[in-house]
């Protein structure tokens, strides 16, 4: 039996959109509203920092998002197992980029960033999982990094920051 | 921090660096490369971040024309 995919976000894209789908249909795209869901509505408890494009949350994403990144590979008829190459997400722990920026520059940069990280792939780069797009709302989403950036520890604002001996 | 994981680190980001310039299908300049935008993971391996300024160049291109001032 097939799953049930009822949170689907609603196709209310722009044709830019549609293009960019187009161009890089390999990346899951997740629904808007489990992610405000799990994010707590973007609630500054769940904040981690502040990029260019906008403020970074860390997010546990629900069980339930297996089944709809599987419906989305055309495999609904097998059994998802933790073996599917890195696609099974739900229960981990995530990092949403929000750019809900009204301007052309912000889709070009989050376009520039999808096409070009989800054809990338190396341990020394960030791992792109998915994207979401809803209405003016656009998310990044990558894998969590528990060790923050390096300028955490440059600048000691780590509790083992750098010291020279 | 000791100097091994510190070497770990320039390492890591070098190797990201090289990736994206020589190693990649696209030849990729990233042009916002800064502390935070290298993020650490469990096992402190650096993670290059942030492509949303970044840049391809294709084939044997050098050089490239910047009009616009960025990601300062």
């Amino acid at each position: 039996m097939a799953p049930r995919v009822y949170h689907l976000a609603p196709f209310q894209w722009r044709k830019k959109y549609f293009r960019l789908r187009k161009e890089e249909p390999d990346l899951p795209i997740f629904s808007f509203p489990i992610i405000v869901k799990a994010t707590g509505n973007f609630s500054s408890r769940n904040k981690l920092g502040e990029g260019g494009f906008g403020p970074v949350y860390k997010v546990t994403l629900p069980y339930s998002i297996n089944m709809l990144i599987f419906e989305k590979k055309n495999d609904s008829s097998s059994i998802p197992n933790d073996g599917f190459q890195g696609t099974l997400i739900g229960g981990k722990e995530v990092a949403v980029k929000r750019n809900s920026k009204l301007s052309d520059q912000g889709l070009e940069e989050f376009k520039n960033e999808v096409l070009l990280i989800a054809k990338l792939q190396h341990r020394n780069l960030v791992k792109l999982l998915g994207c979401c797009i809803h209405r003016e709302e656009k998310l990044l989403i990558y894998e969590y990094m528990p060790n923050r950036s390096l300028d955490y520890f440059i600048f000691g604002l780590c509790f083992f920051c750098l010291t020279f001996p | 921090m000791d100097w091994s994981k510190r070497s770990h680190i320039i390492d890591g980001v070098a190797r990201g660096l090289l990736y994206l310039h020589q190693d990649s299908r696209l030849r990729i300049i990233h042009r916002d490369l800064k502390l935070s935008n290298i993020l650490l993971d469990a096992l402190m391996n650096p993670k290059i971040s942030d492509f949303g300024l970044a840049r391809t160049f294709c084939g044997d291109q050098v050089e490239a024309k910047t009009r616009k001032l960025v990601g300062t």
